[in-house]
């Protein structure tokens, strides 16, 4: 009995089929694309897993739950930005696992018409983000020069510290909180009127910390990023002194596509 | 008979059914704070709002980010305990099934509204 003398090595090691796929996004691209050493778990290969005219752009990565660490997280969005800057992408959530390319292959196939009128309605768009947020003691300070009321009844208080009653401090609190939401109310209504010409949609997502008076994503035509970014500018400058602008972009459009996963458990 | 015994131990068994009843619900309410993670991504978003704000340094960023990452972990091993699986939020294995659509206000809306994404994008890193 003869055993064949060397055992060519198997064109996939068997441990490739352990090996699982990380879905960044997903474009309309028909043939093998590469986008460099740049995937999430150390510079990992990115590619693309095809199905007809559809791409699945991933990176190989063992069965893991990836906690969201500022590491993790901004490789997602650097791979992301890549893609971007070639094609109209359907961002994936962060931390999005698949156990194997077929199953990749195999989302492309039951999502298929679905991805693609995504992909059709998102062509040329991209998102921004603006947070504003506001110098709360600013933004008092104006109020108290404004508004006749609030600033008489603080000179009163001021005046007469000793006997001034606890009902004129209680009243006093009550109107600055009113007017500060009416404050808050009015530049954000301002700040949408600037810039709502500009975008095809807007989102508003929760704001985080207690300065933040918005948290707003805006998705806009590529052709008019230039405008948008203009607009935002001049909004800013109006506001330059009480209100922060944090703008970022351009981004996936992370918050007009929902993407609803069926997930399984991690192990 | 029947109505005089139960006369005779409904002092003892309504409090007895009461107790294990709201038993019960603490343990719920224990269950769902042990399970939810929404809490310590919300911290997370702070945190890193904080940081672009310039609040915090990077050092206490890293430190108090760990710390996070563990919470995070801890509820990750609730929910596999409780058998409920990584339902929401970044961390999760996909089966190859999903509904896709656009977000309302967008084209035609979708007849299902989701819910929001978990806060990545332009809340996200920067």
């Amino acid at each position: 009995m003869t055993m064949p003398a060397a055992e060519p090595l198997p064109a996939v090691p068997a441990t490739a089929t352990e090996e699982g796929k990380y879905v960044y996004c997903i474009i309309r691209h028909e043939r093998p694309k590469e986008f460099g050493q740049i995937g999430i778990g150390g510079g990992m290969r990115v590619y693309t897993v095809h199905h007809g005219d559809l791409s699945a752009v991933v990176s190989d990565t063992p069965i893991v739950i990836y906690d969201p660490t500022r590491d993790n997280v901004l490789a997602h969005e650097f791979v992301n930005e890549t893609v971007m800057r070639e094609f109209t992408v359907i961002p994936m959530s962060f931390g999005t696992v698949f156990r194997s390319e077929s199953d990749v292959t195999e989302l492309l196939r039951s999502t298929y018409q679905a991805f693609s009128d995504v992909l059709d309605k998102m062509q040329d768009k991209i998102e921004f983000g603006l947070k504003v947020l506001w110098e709360r003691d600013k933004v008092v300070a104006t109020i108290e020069r404004e508004n006749d009321e609030i600033r008489r009844l603080k000179d009163e208080i001021t005046r007469n510290a000793a006997s001034s009653t606890y009902f004129a401090r209680m009243q006093l609190g009550r109107l600055l909180e009113a007017a500060l939401e009416e404050m808050g109310n009015r530049y954000l209504a301002d700040v949408h009127d600037a810039l709502k010409p500009l975008c095809v949609a807007s989102r508003s997502n929760k704001p985080i910390g207690d300065r933040m008076i918005m948290n707003a994503a805006f998705l806009v035509e590529r052709d008019r990023e230039k405008d948008f970014d203009d607009r935002v500018r001049e909004v800013s400058h109006r506001y330059e002194n009480l209100l922060t602008f944090k703008y970022t972009g351009p981004w996936p459009p992370y918050n007009f596509v929902n993407i609803k996963l069926k997930l399984e458990r991690a192990n | 008979m029947g109505l005089l015994s139960s006369l005779l131990t409904f002092p003892v068994s309504g409090p007895v059914a009461g107790i294990r009843w709201s038993l019960r619900q603490v343990q719920r309410v224990v269950d769902e704070e042990l399970t939810d993670d929404t809490p310590i991504k919300e911290e997370l978003m702070q945190l890193q709002m904080r940081l672009e704000m310039g609040d915090i340094d990077d050092a206490e960023y890293v430190e108090r980010e760990r710390d996070l990452m563990d919470r995070l972990r801890a509820v990750r091993e609730w929910r596999e305990r409780l058998g409920r699986g990584s339902t929401a939020g970044p961390v999760r294995v996909a089966a190859p099934e999903a509904e896709v659509s656009v977000a309302d206000g967008v084209a035609p809306p979708p007849a299902e509204h989701t819910t929001d994404r978990s806060g990545r994008g332009p809340s996200g890193a920067e």
